[in-house]
């Protein structure tokens, strides 16, 4: 019989947990499937002495089949990192029915907003908030979106990641401008994005609250494994009118009535997109009403892998590959450190003139990492019209209040001058 | 509280055998499971009859709208043991309740659509190893450009196959160009009336495969959800044809083999490759194959069990097969017992001609024979005969046992003799 030790990710591996994974077999090697058609992850798989390069044609299930026959006896699991990859991953699915996955529909279900929302209210109508599926900017629509929905409202397209093209209205006037303004961008940036989807808008009751996140790993049989929540502080708490993350940190803001409050939503909302074998990232909503649903992937969290490693020890990314082997997670429950990542976009867009404050926030007693994405001259956009941050900052301390102080001394510091 | 799984849940029909058994099935906790049937709220002939045979639950849905599935699954997920679809036909019905049922064992939808598909099964197998199958060709019309290409492809005698069908609906065999155009044109025009009977969605499209000389038996095997297969011994299986029927239904079905152990391990090998190109797992597979000079070929995989298959290993091996098909979706270890108690046949008997039945004689006289077991008469006097190429069924399936091979023959003989198939 032949050793199973090959892990394949699909179109990308990404670095961070990376050695975590290569250490738990002494003989594991590495496989990544990407389209043909593209060279950089080649480039990229090259690089990184994968031992395995899987090119093949997602549209064509001969040619997945193809690719992975030749090594499917020696698969141990197969994942997929980032949102982005989920519909590839869907298609790779029915090809390696022994293994660990999650199913195509589910993974289908986790990457479509619509789609999503009304498996929510499928399994219940209290998880999410009410929303409709809007076609077009004409004042029927409006009228109908008015007529059942309560403002403030979220609009949004239905296949995009990130913030793209996420603004919000609470009024009927900015409503009409924002619609139009969606449906005047939405098939570029669904081009730019090389999403195959038809574009299609969501239109939702705003919630209003503090947002959570929480990373999971979900068995076979639908038993979920919790990793810590995360508090994520959107551009909205800090000025802006954009949702980017601006925080995301372990801030201790929860007790544990509403940590177990939160928890049996988030499961709900697991099991209502039929996930298994596979992470879960599910972000929540503390409302009024109580918790709320914003969004499932089927996907570890961005940042997760390095935040719950500084802050509780876990091995996210080893943790993913596990529970699609499947093996024992290890999730260290014992908050080690403080630790928070934070994203600063420019006050208003334009070109990137200089960045201030730099200097003094690596000098902060918490300060570990800090990172310029944007050179001088760069476009520097909102990330509701598709732009990046500019400035990454982590700090960790194992005191809170000197990594609360230090939190907001970085927040008085870090200044984006655009022109 | 978590509540106690219970429930097995089965797509549009319960078992016509084996439902006994089910009863007395317990649970891993130690409980008579629950009996559910799942199926389309339009109709109403399942339900009645699930009710009939003393179903507990009957879920009646739409299984057009995965919404309205997940929503009247919802108050049984946590009860669910199992989800068991043994009807070839009702595996696309299958293939649309497994995405909401996540956390039971089952086979992947697209593996249910690959095995009930005649084309995407061949390509799959192709595509694994071309040496399990043989050659064959697609074609989607029966124009002179499709006729050539098939000649040009393929050596005759050819074999005609639409896909979407069950059974051996349409299947034709052609020996020459003539017969093949004429047979080829026939199917193309028939083929649309049977979709819309049958419900079938798709496009016709129909496959053409070379003719494999040899003999014909299939083996079901268990297949867990990390491709482990446990299969139980081989039957032989004497098609229509070679009783004189321009036919391809299984005429007799014989278990146990004459085969030797080398012959089935090869076979074993073959009919696992099938399984896996097909990706089945966390079911019971049903592969046909042929045994020609060029070795183990695979005629059909089903991702269920064999017809007659129940009774057969019942009488020939003491196992039961239909627990062991709910067993390996639970999971449970399926129990296969080796040791040989008997021969067992299982026989369909066809109208030598079509038309309507007049009269059917010899049934009191088989009944009194020594290997008797069970006869089924599956149509009433008035009722059409067609052949099975043409959609038709059988008129009588009979089952013979004896401990003694040459009895049970000498018994064959007498109720082939005794039975009389009267059409107008």
């Amino acid at each position: 019989m032949l050793k199973k030790n090959i892990i394949v990710f699909v179109n990308n591996i990404p670095q961070d947990g990376l050695d975590g994974i290569l250490r738990l077999k002494p003989d594991i090697e590495l496989a990544v499937m990407g389209s043909y058609r593209k060279k950089d992850w080649v480039e990229k798989a090259k690089a990184q002495k994968v031992h395995h390069i899987i090119p093949v044609d997602y549209n064509k299930p001969e040619s997945l089949a193809k690719g992975l026959f030749k090594i499917e006896d020696r698969i141990l699991a197969i994942t997929c990192r980032g949102d982005k990859n989920i519909p590839d991953f869907a298609k790779i699915v029915p090809h390696v029915p022994y293994l660990k996955t999650p199913t195509a529909e589910s993974l289908r279900w986790a990457s479509d907003k619509i789609a999503m929302r009304e498996r929510f209210d499928a399994y219940d109508s209290e998880l999410s908030p009410r929303f409709l599926i809007v076609h077009d900017a004409s004042k029927k629509t409006l009228d109908n979106i008015k007529s059942r929905l309560k403002f403030p409202i979220i609009i949004k397209p239905a296949h995009l990641h990130s913030s793209l093209l996420v603004s919000q209205c609470r009024t009927q006037k900015e409503l009409k401008i924002n619609l139009e303004k969606i449906f005047r961008k939405i098939n570029n940036v669904y081009k730019q994005n090389k999403s195959k989807q038809t574009p299609l808008v969501l239109a939702e009751e705003m919630m209003q609250g503090d947002k959570y996140s929480v990373d999971a790993y979900v068995d076979s049989r639908g038993q979920i494994y919790f990793c810590p929540f995360v508090y994520n502080r959107s551009g909205v708490h800090v000025g802006f009118d954009d949702f980017f993350e601006y925080e995301l940190s372990n801030r201790p803001v929860l007790n544990k009535k509403q940590k177990n409050e939160a928890l049996k939503v988030a499961t709900k909302a697991v099991h209502a997109l039929s996930l298994c074998n596979t992470s879960a990232h599910i972000e929540l909503m503390q409302t009024k009403d109580g918790w709320k649903v914003i969004e499932v992937g089927a996907r570890i969290g961005g940042f997760r892998q390095r935040l719950y490693k500084l802050s509780h020890g876990i091995e996210h990314a080893v943790n993913d590959v596990c529970i699609h082997i499947p093996q024992k997670l290890f999730i260290p429950k014992v908050r080690k450190q403080y630790v928070g990542v934070f994203n600063f976009y420019a006050r208003s867009e334009g070109k990137l003139d200089s960045i201030k404050g730099i200097y003094k926030v690596k000098k902060l007693k918490s300060f570990i990492e800090l990172k310029i994405l944007k050179q001088k001259g760069a476009v520097c956009r909102f990330a509701r019209n598709g732009g990046s941050h500019v400035v990454s900052i982590w700090l960790v301390n194992k005191n809170l209040q000197q990594w609360e102080k230090d939190v907001a001394e970085m927040e008085s510091l870090i200044e984006i001058i655009t022109k | 509280m978590t509540k106690e799984k219970d429930i097995l849940l089965f797509v549009h029909s319960t078992p016509v055998t084996g439902v006994d058994d089910i009863r007395k099935f317990k649970t891993p906790s130690g409980k008579i499971p629950r009996i559910a049937v799942i199926g389309d709220s339009k109709l109403r002939k399942w339900q009645e009859l699930a009710q009939e045979n003393g179903a507990d639950i009957i879920i009646a849905t739409d299984l057009n709208n995965p919404l309205k599935i997940a929503k009247s699954l919802l108050s049984y997920q946590e009860e669910l043991l199992a989800v068991i679809s043994r009807n070839e036909a009702k595996m696309s019905e299958f293939a649309k309740i497994v995405p909401h049922v996540p956390y039971l064992k089952t086979p992947t939808a697209e593996s249910l659509r690959w095995a009930s598909d005649k084309i995407a099964m061949r390509e799959r197998l192709y595509l694994y190893d071309k040496k399990i199958t043989p050659k064959f060709t697609i074609v989607k019309d029966s124009s002179v450009q499709s006729i050539e290409k098939v000649e040009n492809k393929l050596n005759f005698p050819i074999i005609i196959k639409p896909s979407g069908l069950a059974a051996s609906r349409l299947v034709t065999l052609c020996y020459h160009k003539e017969e093949f155009e004429t047979s080829l044109r026939k199917v193309f025009r028939k083929i649309n009336s049977i979709y819309k009977q049958t419900k079938v969605t798709t496009k016709p499209r129909v496959l053409v495969e070379e003719f494999m000389e040899g003999s014909m038996y299939s083996i079901d095997g268990y297949v867990n959800s990390r491709g482990k297969i446990y299969f139980c011994p081989m039957v032989y299986i004497k098609t229509g044809k070679s009783i004189g029927f321009e036919d391809f239904f299984g005429y007799m079905q014989i278990c146990p083999t004459q085969l030797k152990q080398k012959s089935i391990d090869k076979a074993e090998v073959v009919a696992t490759k099938a399984v896996h190109a097909l990706g089945l797992r966390s079911c019971t597979a049903h592969i046909e194959l042929m045994r020609t000079e060029d070795g183990w070929k695979v005629i059909e995989v089903g991702a269920r069990i064999g017809g007659f298959r129940h009774h057969m290993y019942k009488y020939s091996f003491d196992f039961n097969h239909t627990l062991n098909d709910i067993k390996i979706r639970i999971p449970q270890k399926p129990i296969i017992k080796k040791k040989i108690n008997g021969y067992t046949v299982a026989m369909k008997f066809f109208a030598k001609k079509e038309g309507v039945l007049k009269s059917l004689q010899g049934i009191k006289k088989i009944k009194s024979l020594e290997s008797y077991v069970e006869i089924v008469q599956r149509k009433k006097i008035g009722s059409k005969c067609n052949f099975a190429k043409n959609g038709g069924s059988s008129v009588v399936n009979l089952i013979l046992f004896n401990k003694n091979r040459s009895a049970l023959f000498s018994d064959v003989r007498r109720a082939e003799q005794s039975l009389k198939i009267v059409v107008k």
